[in-house]
């Protein structure tokens, strides 16, 4: 497990505790304030030490969260011809706002079509799905692109970096569709990659790409961060840097994560575990001490 | 980043890319420098007509008094008129071995309101005074120079004058002596002006022509062909014609001129901006499919539809501009000077130089905005899908069995066949674009070679099949019958007479000339398909593009007179026949004169060789010997080759790039199949053998389709020269043989260097990275 690609974990009172007023700020006073720009002024602070900080320290436990998302009967139907299919049926969730959630499921139980459904790349065929209170069913495609835009940050499985483009370009992209995103060069430094932000994906190494991935998606800040196996093409030890970095972007910047997986392991590491199975969502179950994704093995 | 994005896609797809650039640039390069080649040259003649008031209506005539004048100014419209005495004379330039006889067109006038003369050097033209005003060209090219005594030859008469002007004149921007046919050598004929003092005599003056000048409101077709008829009656006669710019050979010749000119320029354009857009198809349809998970990206990540169609569709657009703003500028600064340097020793117009056109600019925007659509639709496919599909990948594209694939003759052919078959039928847009490509290049070779044989055609047909003596004397007007007579039968020659005659047919009216022959054997005619025939002895024979002009066929009547003469005949067709130079019509001395007419010959031609101090006789105005003037005519082919120089420098060029785009095109999507091929055993050579064979259908296909649209181009061509040739496009074996060698070279060395780079495939990292 190689340490070097993780900036050292230090667990600094202060640095929680500017998170923590952080966090409370804005569940407090109102949701459309910009956010987490604070945060990376802290780790700027921890710079001069040489180590970028990220504090994944024990987990508090938020009571005051309020709901970020609800689904609603939710179906998602495809036809091919005179057949149906339900990819998705009655599904009914809510997700709370800086939740690390976790979907769990086999292949084809309709994971990535709850995923498209949450990030708006996807419509449903029926019911509802509230975001922040508004209803995205309703939305144009227009709108729900600018829904994407604003408020969700994708981590995909393959990472999808532009390849003509290289790790700092590709975060920089996100200036280009969203107002006031994190200058590139502190989302790349967050996630430990500073040195190779002039590399274009093919130079990278797989665990690299998805960090930057990961700095695209959190450039955007956004309310939701969405995760589609984000180590499914990546060794153990590699995954569970990711991992780690997800969690920590959960729990010290107060973000929603949510993470589809096949792999029952990363349960332990979430607030809130959904099972879906054959299109339907089998349980929801919420995990008081989620553990620490250094201590999950798989 | 976007656009960084675009710039980097732009340089890893830069060999296509790089083809629709150059196609574009292509297109506008020669569509935008003919254009302005030609709008500037139709722009500074308008300019020197306009300037030195060309007039708008010819009466031809025997004679002209100021009563003439008068009948004429009444009528509506006209503005002014002026007489003119219109002969043909000679001039003996140069001291010994470069002495010659020249060709002079000889107007005697007292004025010059209408059709002025632009004076280079010396006096105004001066109608009460004495002295020559004479050509430029002319004069320069034979060290005529101001005040220098001249001797020219009218006839028998020899009229001396001291140049007092060094001259152009805007009725005379082209013109031709007889043996020039069709390219002008103005060095050997020459053009002077004289007032009526010089005339042998004086008094005896009759003029033959008047010129009239049209109020500027009134100078449209329409209204011009009212007047025309208008003078028609004011002067109620009928030994005259009355024609105007459209039948005047100096206008005529040079609207015909530039306006092929703009015609090759849009045919040029068309072809290579076909083929740029079809470059543009395949290549956004391989660049978007290929990163149609970037786009799913892109579309996940939040950018709007139009972000990412934008972004797309300006690689088309960006890359059309480019090419088209390039070309046209290229073009522009390049093509009219050098053509347009040509037009000057073919036409005598002052100020030629290229002008851009509002067409100019039209064709760039409309070229940049189809370039751009049609990038547009050819990636609106992967834009359509909410971004959750696009993340996907393609589902597999239906597969359906051609007839060819159920048939039983399927499983007999070998797998590179099969697999060819296969590869054609599945990507028909990129087939198609190599064999527009091949065929563009097979056209422009077969059309430009052709317009050589065509000419050289054209010439072996008049001095080989049509007129058959090697020396043709043309008579002065002291020549009576009893001199050609004996001239005839000196020389074993055949006597003619060429005249000018006037056809009116319903409401069509044209001029044209006649030729009489008597009895011998170096004038033959052929009919429509070509074919010898005998000349009909009962009756009067038509050319067929004449006839067509006329609205008339075979066994038709039709009205006619002898320009001078107004006696009318009223003439049945028997014989419609083929002339490629001279457009009227031919009969037998007896049916000529059973119409009463006296048979003046004006020519006597024979195969015999003829004594030096022939042309010396007063009675003889010039001797033609058919070499010399098939030999001078090769040398005064220059427009004619840089057109050619043109269409072959294109051919070539069209066929590399579209090949080479072809060639990267399909190579880069079947990297994995030779890789594949490889891993299976196949040898490099014959995954080569498989691509070339590929290559050879569609480049023989190709071909095919060359051969038959370069024959139409070039029917184009030669049918649209002017209304008193009538081309026939010829193809000679060795155009064919070269155009089709040269295009199999040019597609077979293209897909050479493409096949040579199977070796380079690497099998292990062909086969790992999926997309």
């Amino acid at each position: 497990m190689s340490s070097s690609l993780m900036p050292s974990l230090m667990i600094r009172s202060e640095v929680r505790q500017k998170v923590n007023d952080n966090k409370r700020g804005r569940y407090m006073f109102g949701k459309k304030k910009k956010q987490d720009t604070n945060l990376f002024e802290i780790i700027d602070l921890e710079k001069d030490s040489g180590d970028t900080v990220l504090d994944i320290g024990q987990n508090e436990t938020e009571t005051e969260h309020g709901v970020l998302i609800e689904f609603r009967d939710v179906c998602k139907k495809y036809s091919q011809g005179e057949n149906e299919f339900y990819a998705l049926k009655n599904a009914n969730l809510t997700i709370n706002e800086g939740e690390m959630v976790v979907i769990l499921g086999p292949s084809g139980a309709g994971k990535s079509t709850l995923l498209n459904l949450l990030g708006g790349m996807d419509s449903a065929s029926s019911g509802h799905i509230w975001f922040d209170g508004e209803d995205l069913t309703t939305y144009s495609d227009n709108r729900l692109t600018r829904y994407r835009a604003e408020n969700v940050g994708v981590v995909f499985q393959f990472y999808n970096l532009i390849p003509t483009l290289t790790a700092y370009e590709n975060v920089a992209l996100m200036k280009d569709i969203k107002e006031g995103t994190t200058d590139p060069v502190e989302a790349l430094s967050a996630v430990g990659l500073k040195e190779h932000m002039h590399q274009f994906p093919s130079q990278m190494s797989g665990g690299e790409q998805q960090r930057t991935s990961i700095a695209r998606a959190i450039a955007k800040n956004p309310k939701l961060l969405l995760c589609d196996e984000p180590t499914g093409a990546l060794d153990t030890g590699t995954g569970k840097e990711v991992l780690k970095l997800l969690q920590s972007m959960s729990k010290d910047r107060g973000r929603t994560v949510v993470m589809v997986t096949h792999n029952s392991f990363f349960a332990d590491i979430a607030d809130t575990v959904i099972r879906v199975k054959n299109g339907g969502i089998e349980n929801i179950v919420h995990n008081d001490t989620p553990k620490n994704a250094s201590e999950v093995f798989w | 980043m976007l656009l960084r994005k675009m710039w980097r896609d732009l340089m890893k797809n830069k060999t296509q890319f790089i083809s629709i650039f150059l196609m574009s640039l292509l297109g506008m390069l020669v569509f935008v420098g003919l254009d302005a080649e030609s709008s500037g040259a139709a722009a500074a003649a308008e300019t020197y007509y306009k300037k030195y008031n060309l007039c708008d209506i010819w009466i031809q005539g025997a004679g002209f008094t100021d009563d003439d004048i008068r009948t004429a100014r009444h009528v509506t419209g006209v503005t002014d008129v002026e007489k003119r005495l219109a002969l043909t004379g000679t001039m003996d330039v140069g001291d010994g071995e470069d002495a010659f006889t020249a060709y002079m067109y000889l107007n005697f006038m007292n004025s010059d309101n209408i059709n002025s003369l632009m004076v280079y050097e010396g006096d105004p033209f001066d109608g009460e005074g004495e002295g020559v005003w004479i050509q430029e060209w002319f004069a320069r090219t034979n060290g005529i120079k101001l005040g220098d005594n001249i001797k020219l030859k009218l006839d028998s008469n020899v009229i001396n004058g001291i140049v007092r002007g060094i001259v152009d004149a805007p009725d005379y921007v082209y013109y031709v002596s007889e043996s020039d046919v069709m390219y002008p050598n103005y060095q050997k004929c020459g053009l002077v002006f004289l007032p009526p003092s010089m005339y042998p005599d004086p008094s005896g003056i009759i003029y033959n022509q008047l010129i009239v000048d049209v109020r500027e409101d009134m100078s449209d077709d329409e209204t011009i062909s009212v007047i025309k008829e208008k003078l028609e009656a004011a002067f109620d006669r009928d030994d005259i014609a009355v024609t105007d710019r459209d039948q005047n050979l100096s206008y005529a010749t040079y609207d015909a001129e530039t306006k092929q000119h703009k015609a090759m320029g849009l045919m040029f354009a068309a072809v290579f901006l076909a083929i740029a857009l079809l470059g543009i198809v395949t290549t956004m349809a391989r660049v978007t499919t290929s990163q149609r998970t970037q786009i799913g990206t892109l579309k996940a990540l939040g950018f709007s539809k139009t972000t990412i169609t934008f972004h797309y569709v300006s690689y088309g657009f960006v890359i059309s501009t480019l090419g088209c703003i390039t070309g046209a500028w290229i073009g522009y600064l390049t093509l009219p000077p050098w053509i347009l340097g040509m037009f000057v020793g073919s036409y005598l117009v002052p100020g030629l130089t290229g002008r851009l056109t509002g067409l100019d600019i039209e064709a760039i925007i409309t070229a940049i905005i189809i370039s751009t659509l049609v990038s547009f639709l050819s990636c609106r496919k992967e834009l359509k899908d909410p971004p959750a599909v696009t993340l996907k990948p393609p589902a597999p594209r239906k597969v359906r069995h051609s007839a060819l694939e159920k048939s039983s003759l399927w499983l007999r052919l070998d797998f590179s066949t099969q697999w060819n078959i296969r590869d054609v039928f599945r990507n028909k847009l990129r087939s198609l674009m190599g064999i527009m490509g091949v065929m563009g290049c097979s056209m422009l070779l077969i059309c430009g070679f052709g317009c050589f044989d065509s000419i050289n055609g054209l010439m072996d047909k008049m001095y080989g099949e049509l007129m058959t003596a090697d020396n043709k004397v043309l008579l002065s007007k002291d020549a009576g019958y009893d001199y050609a007579y004996d001239l005839a039968s000196r020389y074993k020659g055949q006597m003619i007479e060429e005249t000018s005659v006037e056809f009116v047919s319903d409401n069509v009216k044209k001029s044209g000339s006649a030729t009489i022959i008597d009895k011998g054997n170096y004038v033959h005619i052929q009919d429509k398909n070509l074919k010898p025939v005998k000349l009909n002895r009962s009756g009067i024979a038509m050319t067929g593009k004449m006839a067509g002009l006329l609205k008339v066929k075979e066994g038709d009547f039709v009205r006619w007179h002898l320009v001078g003469d107004d006696e009318w005949q009223y003439s049945r067709i028997m014989q419609i026949y083929r002339d490629p130079s001279v457009q009227g019509i031919t009969m037998c001395r007896e049916v000529f004169e059973d119409m009463e007419y006296s048979f003046r010959p004006t020519a006597v031609l024979t195969n015999m060789s003829l004594p030096a101090d022939l042309s010396d006789e007063d009675e003889v105005s010039t001797v033609l010997n058919v070499a010399d003037m098939k030999k001078s005519f090769a040398e005064t082919m220059e427009m004619l080759n840089a057109m050619v120089y043109i269409m072959v420098i294109a051919a070539v060029l069209l066929g590399v790039v579209v090949l080479y785009n072809l060639g990267v095109l399909s190579f880069v999507e079947k990297t994995r199949e030779i890789a594949t091929l490889k891993v299976l055993g196949f040898k490099s050579s014959g995954i080569r053998n498989i691509l070339q064979k590929q290559n050879i259908w569609l480049t023989v296909a190709g071909i095919g389709i060359g051969l038959y649209t370069g024959w139409g181009m070039l029917y184009v061509i030669c049918t649209t020269v002017s209304e008193t040739l009538d081309m026939y496009p010829i193809l000679s074996v060795p155009t064919y043989i070269i155009s089709i060698c040269g295009t199999f070279m040019v597609s077979i060395g293209v897909n050479f260097m493409f096949s040579g780079k199977v070796k380079t495939i690497d099998m292990v990292d062909a086969l790992k990275g999926v997309e």
